[in-house]
């Protein structure tokens, strides 16, 4: 057996090979990540208390997992959200994505292209595209603060919509500074885009997103796996099968028939990449990258991809923006159903919650399946078909750290996870 | 000039402050220059428990691997951050804590028998004795970019305390609770964000923790009966400041 900590990923986990004969037969991808037990803090509180709790799930992608929530008890008490209120929530949203992904794609992904092993190190070896990527970054950070109050747990946003409306000229600020940094993406994407280290072989994988028909999906009611029928989530727990391993902290999930599926970046673009805009299809096609990527390590192309298009989204958003007051979101309906859920397409993929609420409002019980979980299986599918019948050697651990990383695995949000009732 | 050796390292947490440890890293260009990494596993691949300046802790203390790579750690350095709600405090998943932990576990997991944690859970400084501590969840980047700017330089920190009414007082920011009724934890509760909840026309939630410098018990009591005329429950209260001041929370009402 060979076990390989696995580094520049979030949180904290191992990979294990298991040999046979000094041949790999077996993988384990660990989750040592220590539990928080999420489904049962949230026990007892309030609706209204919940997105600001499950927004400390995850560091990297809070907008989400709050908005998540959010979603799923306006959808219980027959919420309707004002339309600039929730443009302005979809806009945290989208920061929140190009500051997930742009971390990934220069600070954690691209050192395996270039055989480099920490920050430090593309710092020195390319500080242009460096810096570049960072000044991304940072510009990320002051469109959550501008949007959402921080770079993390941002605090504006409740069930019913927002708290309030930045004002206009900090908008008008970062819409200024949009262009710049459009330029700046695009040299570090040429840059990653142009890299002949980016493998072609072809993976053969199974994918899920959010599904909503008319576009490129961050948010919608139902799932799609493969080129099957779209499925609503209201039968989602039944969609897929969750699994417990000794060794992990973290449960897995497969679809019904016991496959494992990809969720995240790779998955949307390979369902949905028609409805990206034609800017960023053309972008791509000067790399000969068209409508299906092949496999996981062009999970990058799928990041670059998507960073494009929230970046010309969130333009088209800044430019439109009106300052205005807050409305108070009435329920439309005097009875609230007691079970509702929503998904999300987080930076890693679609992301699930359910509340169970009593008859004060509190959540009774809950179920959050989260991207990561989802694609835990695929990845020791993939690290298994990749090394099968190789020599079990730091080689291999090597080799399946770097299929671990493409999958830009949130381990903190994999720790926890369904509520068994 | 020799540079400043750092090990940061992830307990029980979410990595929202190792984010903010990311921003201060980069958000001044000469920064890095002046700082070797020996240990952050979320963004290089050499790794390495030795001697360090400075380890930054982010996370509470919940399992017994936990405790004994904290006095690890605690070993190998000359000071030691406790970095964000958690480490300072414990963070939200104090909420789980004096509940029988069986049920606890069963919530999240099929096989409870596979999971391994403590009852308690705990703040950094209640295991290991701690130099610095910065709270926030998340932590404020920018004040830790400040602390390390300082300790490259052979600095320290000057810790001031104050309550978050005072930041909006110097914000201009109007007191929520006076202007509209909402309720506010600003007066009992640490600065350090800036007023970002009264900025956006909502009360303070706590997430910088209570501050036991800035009220005792009897002032807390007071100040929770005041806040019930706003409409909020007791249990409801005394459950935020568990969440985001557990450590606080304790040495101030028996639980």
């Amino acid at each position: 057996m060979l076990a390989g900590l696995l580094t520049r990923v979030e949180g904290e986990g191992q990979v294990v090979l298991k040999s046979f004969n000094g041949v790999v037969s077996g993988v384990e991808v660990r989750v040592s990540e220590a539990p928080r037990f999420f489904e049962y803090i949230v026990r007892g509180r309030r609706y209204s208390e919940v997105p600001d709790l499950t927004s400390r799930i995850c560091g990297l992608c809070g907008v989400s997992y709050a908005l998540t929530a959010s979603k799923a008890f306006e959808s219980c008490l027959s919420i309707d959200v004002a339309e600039d209120e929730e443009r302005l929530r979809l806009a945290m949203l989208a920061a929140e994505r190009v500051k997930s992904h742009m971390i990934h794609i220069a600070l954690l992904h691209l050192p395996d292209f270039l055989e480099l092993r920490s920050l430090k190190e593309l710092a020195e070896s390319y500080p242009h595209i460096y810096s570049k990527s960072v000044e991304v970054v940072l510009w990320s950070r002051k469109a959550m603060e501008v949007l959402g109050g921080r770079f993390h747990n941002v605090l504006n946003l409740r069930v019913g919509g927002v708290y309030g409306f930045p004002e206009t000229s900090k908008v008008e600020a970062l819409r200024r500074e949009l262009p710049k940094v459009l330029d700046n993406f695009l040299d570090v994407a040429r840059f990653v885009l142009s890299l002949g280290s980016i493998p072609t072989e072809v993976h053969e994988l199974r994918y899920m997103a959010v599904s909503n028909g008319t576009g490129y999906p961050w948010v919608g009611g139902s799932v799609v796996a493969d080129k099957g029928s779209p499925v609503s989530i209201e039968v989602f727990e039944n969609f897929v099968l969750a699994e417990q391993a000794r060794y992990s902290n973290a449960l897995r999930y497969r679809l019904a028939p016991g496959e494992s599926y990809v969720v995240g970046p790779l998955a949307r673009y390979n369902l949905h990449s028609r409805f990206l805009r034609r800017e960023v299809r053309e972008f791509l096609s000067e790399f000969g990258y068209g409508e299906n990527l092949r496999n996981l390590y062009q999970s990058v192309v799928a990041r670059i991809a998507e960073t494009h298009q929230t970046l010309l989204e969130l333009e088209e958003f800044l430019s439109e923006y009106r300052e205005r007051s807050v409305s108070e979101a009435r329920p439309r309906s005097a009875t609230p159903r007691s079970t509702c859920a929503a998904v999300t397409e987080a930076p890693r993929g679609v992301l699930y919650h359910r509340y169970d609420l009593d008859s004060d409002l509190r959540v009774r019980s809950s179920n959050i399946i989260t991207p990561t979980a989802q694609n835990l299986a695929s990845m020791e599918d993939a690290i298994l078909s990749k090394l099968s019948g190789s020599s079990a050697d730091g080689r291999a651990i090597e080799i399946a750290k770097k299929i671990v990383r493409c999958y830009d695995p949130c381990i903190s949000c994999s720790v926890h996870i369904i509520q068994v009732t | 000039m020799r540079k400043l050796d750092l090990a940061i390292v992830k307990l029980a947490s979410c990595s929202g402050c190792l984010n903010e440890v990311l921003y201060s890293l980069v958000s001044r260009q000469e920064l890095l220059k002046h700082l070797d990494i020996l240990y952050f596993t979320e963004f290089q691949d050499l790794n390495d428990v030795k001697e360090v300046d400075l380890a930054i802790v982010e996370g509470s203390v919940a399992t017994s691997e936990h405790e004994e790579f904290l006095k690890l750690v605690r070993e190998k350095s000359r000071l030691v951050l406790a970095l964000g709600t958690c480490a300072v405090y414990g963070g939200v998943q104090s909420l789980r804590v004096g509940e029988d932990l069986r049920k606890v576990v069963e919530a999240s997991y099929p096989n409870p028998s596979f999971i391994e944690v403590l009852p308690d859970v705990k703040s950094v400084d209640s295991v290991v004795s701690v130099d610095y501590k910065l709270p926030g969840c998340p932590v404020n980047g920018e004040s830790l970019a400040r602390l390390l700017v300082k300790l490259a330089l052979g600095g320290s920190e000057t810790p001031i305390v104050e309550n978050l009414c005072s930041e909006c007082k110097r914000r201009g920011v109007f007191c929520v609770t006076v202007l509209s009724g909402k309720p506010c934890l600003g007066p009992v509760v640490m600065a350090g964000c800036g007023a970002l909840c009264p900025s956006f026309g909502r009360g303070c939630y706590g997430c910088y923790g209570l501050s036991t410098l800035v009220v005792d018990r009897e002032r807390l009591e007071e100040f929770l009966k005041t806040l019930e005329k706003f409409g909020v429950g007791r249990d409801d209260l005394v459950a935020l400041l568990k969440a985001y001041s557990y450590s606080s929370l304790s040495k101030l009402i028996a639980r």
